[in-house]
C-alpha cells in the first residue's frame, strides 16, 4: 500500500512542487493550503506523514501540531515542519510541540525525500507493531512500543553493517549489487568472502519468514558460511552443513533459499550449489541464457536435504545475474490490488497491455528479467542493475517495493 | 482466496481457491494450523491429521505460499500427520521444482489417488 503524505503550505507553487516530487517516489500526496483544512483532512483520513509549513496566515504550523497531537486519530502521525526561519528557537519550539523533524526553506528536493523516508523509516515499525500489540491485549505501554520499535531499528542497523557496502574489485570482472528493503529488517542478504588471491566466495540468499526471527536466521547463516567456507571446498558440502545446523536450531516456519559459489579468476569458472533459490542467469556471448539450477532443497527445513555442485565457465563478456524472488514476484501496481491495475491501464506506456496481459502477467517473472538482461548486456554491471530496477518500476508502476529485492551482477571483462 | 474444508473418513481435504499470495498465504497457514490443532485435540482416538491440499483452483501462488506449504509439511510431520498435494498447476509446480521439493511432497492428479495415499 502506498503511504500517504499530507502536504500543507499556503504557497500553491510549493504544494505543487512537493507533490510532483513525492508522487514519483511512490507516495500518495494530499494537499491543504491552510491550518484548518489541514487538521480537518488529517482527522477524516489520517495520513502516514505530514509535511507542514510553519509560516501560514490565521493558524501557524505550531498551532496545527498542537491541535493534531490532542486528537486521538492524529496524535501518532509523524510531522515534519517546513520553516523559512533558520532560527534555533523555532526548531526547538517545533520539536517541543511534538514535531518529528524539520526542514528549512529554501530546501533541496532531495533533502525533502530523504527526510520523509527517514521519518517514515523510524515510525513504520511502531505502526506495524501497534495493531499487533493491541490484538495481544493491553499489556503493552506506549513506552514499551517505542522500545520495541527502537530494538527493530537497532537490529536493522546491525544487519546493514553485515552486508558489504560495495561490491569487491576483482581483476578482469565487473561486479555490482543492489539491495532494496521493504521493511527495516531485510530477509535478503548477500556476501563476498575472499578465499585466496584468486578465489572469492559469493552468496545470495533470502530468509523466508519475517521480522526479527528471520533477521537472526540470516545472521546465523552468514556467520556459519563465513566459518565453513574456509574449511570445506565444495559449495554443496557447505550448504549441507549449514542446512543441518539450521534444521537443528530453528522452528519449522523459518528457512532460507540461497546460492553459494566460488568465482575463480585463474580459469574464470564459477563453481556453485543452489539451495532452492530462484535460478541465476548465465548469459553467454552467443546470446544464450542458461539457468544455474544444480544444488538441492531450500535450506533449514529438511534434515534429509542433499546437495550437488556444478560449475560454469565465464567467457569474456559473459554475465551471471543472481536475484531474489522479490524481483521476479514484483506485482503490478500496489501488490496486484485494483488501484494498481488502474494505474497500469491509464499509463501512457501501456498501449499493448490488455486484460489478458494483466491477468497472466501479475508477476514480473523470470522471463521478463531474462529479456531485460539480454537487452542490456553492453552496459556495465551497475548500469545493468539500474536498468533492471527501471524495468521493474515500468512494470509495476511504482518505485516502491513490497518485498525485499536483491541483485548481484557479475560481468567478465571483454 | 477461499478455502473449503471437507472430511472423508479420517482424511481432511482443503479445497483452496484463488490466489495464495502475501496475506492470503498467512490465512491459509492459520487454517492449516487449526486442522493440526483439531487433530491433536482428538487424542482419544489417536487420530493423526491426514491432509489433502487440493490446489486445482489456485490461480496463482508466490514464494510466501510455498513457504506455507513447507512450514505446514514440517509441522504436520512433527505431529506424526501426513499431507499430500492434489492437482498442481504449472505455476505452483515450477515453484516447487525450483525449491527442489518434488521429492518431499507427494503429489497426485486425482482425489482418488490422493486418498489412496492414506489407505
Amino acid at each position: 500500500m502506498a503511504e500517504t503524505i499530507l502536504v500543507v503550505d499556503d504557497d500553491l507553487d510549493i504544494l505543487e512542487l512537493l507533490k510532483m516530487n513525492l508522487e514519483p517516489e511512490g507516495y500518495k500526496v494530499q494537499t491543504a493550503s491552510d491550518g484548518d483544512s489541514a487538521v480537518q483532512s488529517a482527522c477524516t483520513d489520517p495520513p502516514d506523514l505530514i509535511l507542514l509549513d510553519v509560516m501560514m496566515p490565521h493558524k501557524n504550523g505550531f498551532q496545527v501540531v498542537e491541535e493534531l497531537k490532542d486528537i486521538e486519530e492524529t496524535k501518532n502521525v509523524p510531522i515534519i515542519l517546513v520553516t523559512a526561519r533558520g532560527q534555533t528557537e523555532d526548531k526547538v519550539r517545533g520539536l517541543d510541540t511534538g514535531a518529528d523533524d524539520y526542514i528549512t526553506k529554501p530546501f533541496d528536493l532531495r533533502e525533502v525525500t530523504a527526510r520523509v523516508e527517514a521519518v517514515l523509516g523510524r515510525t513504520r515499525p511502531i505502526k506495524y507493531i501497534n495493531p499487533l500489540m493491541r490484538a495481544m491485549g493491553d499489556g503493552f505501554s506506549e513506552k514499551g512500543l517505542e522500545q520495541l520499535a527502537g530494538h527493530l531499528q537497532a537490529a536493522a542497523a546491525i544487519q546493514k553493517k553485515l552486508l558489504p557496502e560495495q561490491a569487491p574489485n576483482i581483476d578482469g570482472f565487473d561486479i555490482a549489487t543492489l539491495l532494496q528493503s521493504s521493511t527495516s529488517v531485510s530477509g535478503d542478504f548477500y556476501d563476498f568472502i575472499p578465499l585466496s588471491e584468486t578465489q572469492i566466495g559469493i552468496v545470495l540468499g533470502d530468509v523466508k519468514g519475517s521480522g526479527i526471527p528471520a533477521a537472526l536466521l540470516m545472521v546465523m547463516i552468514r556467520t556459519a558460511l563465513r566459518l565453513l567456507c574456509h574449511e570445506e571446498e565444495a559449495p554443496a558440502s557447505i550448504l549441507k552443513r549449514i542446512n543441518d545446523l539450521v534444521v537443528q536450531d530453528t522452528e519449522a516456519d523459518l528457512f532460507a533459499t540461497m546460492i553459494y559459489g566460488i568465482l575463480d579468476t585463474t580459469d574464470s569458472t564459477f563453481t556453485y550449489s543452489n539451495g532452492g533459490h530462484c535460478y541465476p542467469f548465465h548469459w553467454t556471448q552467443d546470446r544464450n541464457i542458461t539457468r544455474l539450477k544444480t544444488g538441492g532443497m531450500l535450506i533449514g527445513a529438511f534434515k534429509e536435504a542433499t546437495f550437488t555442485t556444478d560449475f560454469c565457465l565465464m567467457a569474456p563478456g559473459d554475465i551471471i545475474a543472481f536475484y531474489t524472488d522479490g524481483i521476479t514476484e514484483t506485482g503490478i501496481g500496489d501488490n496486484t490490488n485494483s488501484e494498481g491495475n488502474q494505474s497500469i491501464a491509464t499509463s501512457p506506456e501501456s498501449d499493448d497491455s490488455n486484460e489478458d496481459a494483466i491477468l497472466t502477467d501479475i508477476f514480473y517473472g523470470g522471463d521478463r528479467l531474462a529479456a531485460c538482461l539480454s537487452e542490456n548486456t553492453s552496459l556495465s554491471a551497475s548500469a545493468l542493475c539500474e536498468a533492471i530496477v527501471e524495468d521493474l518500476a515500468r512494470f509495476s508502476g511504482s518505485t516502491q517495493t513490497h518485498d525485499d529485492r536483491a541483485l548481484i551482477v557479475i560481468k567478465r571483462d571483454v | 482466496m477461499q478455502v473449503n474444508v471437507r472430511h472423508k473418513g479420517n482424511i481432511t481435504i482443503l479445497d483452496i481457491e484463488g490466489k495464495v499470495i502475501g496475506a492470503d498465504a498467512l490465512a491459509l497457514k492459520s487454517i492449516i494450523d487449526q486442522q493440526i490443532e483439531a487433530a491433536n485435540n482428538e487424542a482419544e482416538q489417536e487420530e493423526k491429521l491426514n491432509l489433502i491440499l487440493n490446489m486445482e483452483r489456485v490461480q496463482m501462488m508466490d514464494s510466501s505460499g510455498l513457504g506455507v506449504l513447507v512450514a505446514s509439511y514440517t509441522t504436520i510431520r512433527r505431529n506424526d500427520g501426513r499431507v499430500v498435494l492434489l492437482n498442481l498447476g504449472g505455476n505452483i509446480r515450477s515453484l516447487i521444482v525450483m525449491a527442489k521439493l518434488m521429492t518431499i511432497f507427494d503429489c497426485y492428479n486425482t482425489e482418488a489417488e490422493a486418498i489412496g495415499h492414506f489407505l
